[in-house]
């Protein structure tokens, strides 16, 4: 809800002006600052913060700026004596009809070809932003709500809600099936929104989804259809990182189901696009409604007014777009630079040993850091955040802004930087991460031992498991470990005792002082119950990384023989990651056991 | 299923004003293709300078091309230039052009200025920023048909008119504004503001010195907000000169009091510069809690970076745009005579005006009765029958049938002739025409009773009376 403040003099403004329904005081502006404080550049400021809360696409800048190097006559008024002046005037709300041809097959094209789509059902604006607070305008009244998957881009809150007087109403989405849309969350959402005396006036998604950079899958849309349509709704679908996905193949558009329903119920249908995130140019506003309904998009025409476009950029596009040749070339091209830059964060993440959600398009991808939060809370999202933001110098955008409502998720951006700074801000992840595992895992590893959990045994594993995988070759090692493993559980049982042992011998005046550094961390009460809970997190969330982690694998693995070979200077931390190796090993083992289950053990796509 | 805006008509877009466009858009007129076509003159556009400024563009062919003054590419950086704030380079240009035609007599600083797709847009906007749903703002008639849609459609504001009379030339007294602001009060509803456009669309003149001491000492005592839309300042061609709120403002001392918080400026080049497609327009605010309120929203619409820099570039050159100013009065004034003179060989007249790109014209004394239907009537044989695309008064919300806003700037000189010479012939025939009805209406009527007899005298002289004031 809007909160107002009251008004001090006596003619205020509008209850619009002063509300903060706009979000843009929430903690998800301050990454902003502190980026604009003290922005990185490679030479000028390389410990400055690098941004990677813009979702900006700057991968391909180089194909469109050839083209225009080779077609200057898109950046003129073309060879009509009148060209300027006819431009300069052309106001008319309808758009340069070369452009929306241009944009029509330009989305055809994005689509794959089947589904069609018509110049006139294209309504411009500019940019998406204006799209979808047009579309909210004409499809509900203030008060109504609609319904928008959660997590969804921040920027909703304005877009949607700020002058329109409309709610939205989350539909909530969790990471144990990927943060796919189910029709029980429909229904709940529906029913919440009702329960609170709000008419319910339709459903956005976004897809491909910003946060979650990936597609929904063409089950889950006529799910969402055949609710919309069961409940008489609306249903807006935003598509405007559409071009943005990584396999061509990968990616249904709402339009293809209509077409495959022969557009029954396509009068419910609308959808957003711009050309921001495909082309990357936010700069020149372009934005559009497609909507299959008459009425929506005459009333959008019309609204549209309030954002037109600049007719110099309208002329320039639609030379730019009706090249098709040149624009079969750069999605082409876009797709592919965009899955390598993809590749390169997911793959440097997870050696800095951190998961994210399975991506297949978009800008950015959904980092999982849950694992290494204090407590599932927002507060600790947040913190964790602030010390990325402060400490690592990274501006990402935590999920809570996102309105997640898991805490720990973080959408990353990958591609309005260089291939350089990528590695510059994964390598400081990467030490961010070792450093705060020591920490981590220290604690764990006391904890555990108070607490007489199983974890200490890992520890001894640690040690047999680490000789044996150490020995092997690299790429056999899946096979072995997993034939290894099983045949030497017992052995490592033994050698966990000794382990223990070991420690409570040792490790009585680093625990003392330890503890008394990190008591903030302890959970009260100790609880075997919540012991459980904690190292299953750990556990689980470290098992869902494994199969493509041999690199952080052997790293860790050197590290961890190095520690055991000059075991009388162990303390408590070390032992810690001795234990949290133990995890690792035992993870190994089970991961023979996931792959022959079909990567189903936890949501994730292994 | 769908909202209450959708079926609501507030936009306006369905009402007889946009018949003659319809028609117009069906049968354009064309020197050679279709001399018999309609002819656009509703239409309040400035073609006059364009070659001026294709003459400084091909000079200058590099921010065209993405190009800045060492001929390095900055595509990249335009193309993802999306700061609601908009280019510095540009706001900075813009609030001197602001100044430049003001005479410098008063400075604008780029920090109060937001940048909006346009003047509908920045009204729009200021509009969400200063009135509740249900709010209202006065406004003198006849005004702008556009702003039943911008100020009142999606926002929910009320527009009550501040009624202007052909008495003292549609000018506004203090009378009419207290008449206003107890006729809302009388509908409950909540006065948040009033809303001038200086020079005025569609009379083409330019507020006095002492309207404006009026509005200031009205929404002073009234504590409300103050909007001048000024999208027409650059426009002025003739004497009396230009005074904008915020000279008045400054020559007031009222800059930087709680007062001037109150006053918002709306501008755009779309007029002055003739660039409506750009789609550039700003508000100029003294309250801050507006500027970044307005900013905020501006997301909605912004304008395109590669226009904004085209312009920026456009503007900061100080001696085209001089040249600019003084060359483009000088072709409105003479065009603006042209239509005077024009419609005077066929007995009609404008209101004196000294702005604009348009003309405020009487044509009471062609109506067949004193009313808007009487008015319609005539505008529609203007469209069908001479082939003018003219707009009614009525679609001005003006309070007096028989006026009509003429454009005269969007076209060459010879289609204005041609123009004319249409309005003489069915003047000519007109009144042969009403010559020859009202001979037989009085045979008639003088056979039946000759009671009636002083009425239509008094009739008669009514419009021959009006003829004369006009042509003071």
């Amino acid at each position: 809800m809007a909160i107002e403040i009251v008004q001090q003099p006596a003619v205020g403004l509008s209850k619009i002006a002063v509300s903060e329904t706009h979000g843009e005081n929430s903690p998800y502006f301050a990454g902003w600052k502190a980026y604009d404080e003290n922005p990185y550049h490679e030479k000028h400021n390389p410990s400055g913060v690098i941004q990677m809360g813009l979702a900006e696409n700057q991968v391909s800048f180089d194909l469109l700026e050839e083209y225009l190097e080779s077609n200057q006559e898109a950046t003129s008024w073309g060879k009509k004596v009148s060209g300027f002046k006819e431009n300069a005037l052309f106001q008319d709300y309808h758009g340069l009809l070369a452009f929306r041809k241009a944009i029509a097959s330009f989305m055809e094209q994005v689509r794959g070809g089947k589904a069609k789509f018509s110049p006139e059902r294209v309504v411009l604006t500019a940019g998406a932003t204006a799209a979808n607070e047009l579309l909210t305008f004409i499809l509900a009244d203030p008060g109504d709500a609609l319904l928008v998957p959660t997590p969804y881009y921040p920027g909703f809150d304005r877009d949607l809600r700020w002058r329109t007087g409309v709610e939205i109403v989350p539909i909530h989405c969790e990471s144990s099936n990927n943060f796919q849309i189910t029709p029980e969350a429909l229904e709940s959402a529906y029913d919440h929104a009702t329960s609170m005396n709000m008419k319910v006036r339709g459903v956005l998604i976004t897809n491909p989804s910003n946060p979650l950079g990936a597609t929904i899958q063409r089950k889950v849309l006529e799910q969402i259809l055949d609710f919309v349509t069961r409940k008489n709704i609306h249903m807006i679908s935003d598509e405007i990182y559409s071009g943005s996905v990584f396999y061509a193949d990968e990616f249904v558009s709402i339009a293809d189901v209509l077409e495959s329903r022969n557009y029954k119920d396509s009068e419910r249908c609308h959808i957003v696009y711009s050309l921001s995130k495909d082309l990357g140019l936010p700069g020149f506003r372009v934005g559009t409604v497609y909507s299959y309904n008459d009425q929506v998009v005459t009333t959008a025409r019309r609204m549209s007014s309030f954002t037109l476009i600049s007719s110099q950029t309208q002329l320039l596009l639609a030379s730019v777009l009706s090249n098709k040749e040149f624009t079969q070339k750069y999605i082409k091209i876009n797709r592919e630079r965009l899955r390598k830059r993809y590749e390169t964060i997911v793959n440097g993440l997870r050696k800095a040993g951190i998961e994210c959600l399975k991506g297949n398009a978009g800008l950015f991808c959904w980092m999982n850091l849950t694992p290494y939060l204090k407590d599932a809370t927002k507060e600790s999202e947040l913190e964790i955040w602030k010390t990325i933001m402060e400490e690592v110098k990274l501006n990402i955008s935590p999920g809570s802004s996102c309105r997640c409502s898991e805490a720990g998720w973080f959408r990353v951006c990958f591609a309005n930087m260089s291939e350089e700074t990528l590695e510059v801000a994964l390598r400081r992840l990467h030490e961010f991460m070792d450093k705060r595992r020591l920490s981590m895992a220290g604690r764990k590893g006391e904890r555990e031992r108070g607490a007489g959990t199983m974890e200490v045994i890992w520890a001894g594993a640690a040690e047999e498991g680490g000789r044996l995988i150490g020995e092997r070759s690299k790429d056999r090692y899946h096979f072995l470990i997993r034939d290894t493993m099983a045949s030497k559980l017992k052995q490592f049982q033994s050698k966990a005792v000794q382990a223990s042992q070991f420690l409570s011998k040792h490790g009585n005046a680093y625990y003392k002082q330890l503890m008394e550094e990190n008591k903030q961390y302890v959970q009260e009460p100790a609880t075997v119950e919540k012991c459980n809970e904690l190292s299953k997190k750990l556990f689980y969330t470290r098992l869902a990384s494994i199969p493509n982690r041999n690199e952080s694998f052997w790293k860790e693995l050197d590290y961890v023989k190095n520690l055991w070979k000059n075991k009388k200077d162990l303390h408590v931390e070390q032992a810690g990651i001795a234990a949290l190796f133990g995890v690792e090993c035992f993870a190994w083992f089970c991961a023979g056991e996931i792959v022959g289950r079909g990567f189903t053990i936890t949501g994730y796509h292994v | 299923m769908l909202s209450a805006k959708v079926t609501c008509n507030s936009h306006g877009q369905d009402s007889s004003y946009f018949l003659g466009w319809e028609e117009y858009e069906k049968n354009p007129f064309d020197e050679i293709k279709n001399p018999k076509g309609i002819i656009q003159m509703g239409l309040a556009e400035n073609q006059l300078s364009f070659d001026l400024l294709e003459s400084w563009l091909n000079n200058n062919p590099q921010p065209m091309g993405f190009k800045n003054h060492n001929n390095q590419s900055i595509f990249k950086e335009l193309a993802l230039f999306q700061d609601y704030h908009g280019l510095p380079a540009f706001k900075n240009a813009l609030v001197e052009f602001m100044s430049e035609i003001r005479e410098n007599t008063v400075t604008f600083d780029p920090n109060n200025l937001v940048l909006t797709a346009g003047a509908t847009s920045a009204n729009e906007t200021l509009m969400f920023c200063l009135a509740n749903p249900g709010d209202a703002f006065l406004l003198p008639t006849p005004y702008y048909p556009g702003f039943d849609r911008d100020l009142k459609w999606r926002t929910g504001a009320e527009i009550v008119p501040i009624h202007c009379s052909s008495i003292n030339g549609f000018r506004i007294t203090k009378s009419a504004l207290e008449e206003a602001y107890k006729q809302a009060q009388t509908q409950n509803l909540k006065v948040k503001g009033i809303l001038v456009t200086n020079p005025s669309n569609p009379l083409g003149t330019s507020l006095s010195l002492h309207e404006l001491d009026l509005l200031v000492d009205f929404i002073s005592s009234k504590n409300i907000h103050l909007i001048s839309d000024e999208i027409y300042s650059g426009t002025v061609f003739s004497s009396p000169s230009f005074t904008s709120i915020m000279e008045v403002l400054k020559n007031r001392n009222l800059i930087n009091t709680e007062l001037s918080k109150r006053v918002h400026i709306v501008y755009s080049l779309s007029k002055d510069l003739g660039l409506p497609g750009f789609r550039i327009g700003a508000i100029y605010s003294n309250d801050e809690r507006v500027v970044s309120a307005a900013t905020k929203m501006s997301s909605f619409g912004l304008v395109s970076s590669q226009t904004q820099y085209l312009l920026s570039e456009i503007l900061s050159d100080h001696k085209f745009t001089k040249n600019y100013l003084s060359e483009n009065r000088r072709r409105l004034k003479q065009r603006h005579e042209m239509l005077v003179k024009g419609l005077q060989r066929s007995g009609i007249t404008c209101l004196e005006s000294n702005s604009g790109l348009f003309c405020w014209v009487d044509m009471r004394h062609l109506l067949s009765s004193n009313t808007f239907e009487g008015e319609m009537e005539l505008w529609k044989k203007i469209v069908y029958e001479v082939g003018l695309n003219i707009s009614p008064g009525s679609s001005c919300h003006c309070s007096e049938p028989g006026w009509f806003r003429v454009c005269f700037a969007n076209m060459s000189e010879e289609t204005l002739d041609l123009a004319m010479q249409r309005v003489k012939v069915f003047v000519d025939s007109m009144a042969k025409k009403m010559n020859q009805n009202r001979l037989q209406q009085l045979v008639n009527r003088n056979s039946r009773r000759s009671k009636s007899l002083p009425k239509l005298v008094f009739e008669l002289s009514f419009h021959q009376r009006d003829v004369l004031v006009d042509e003071r």
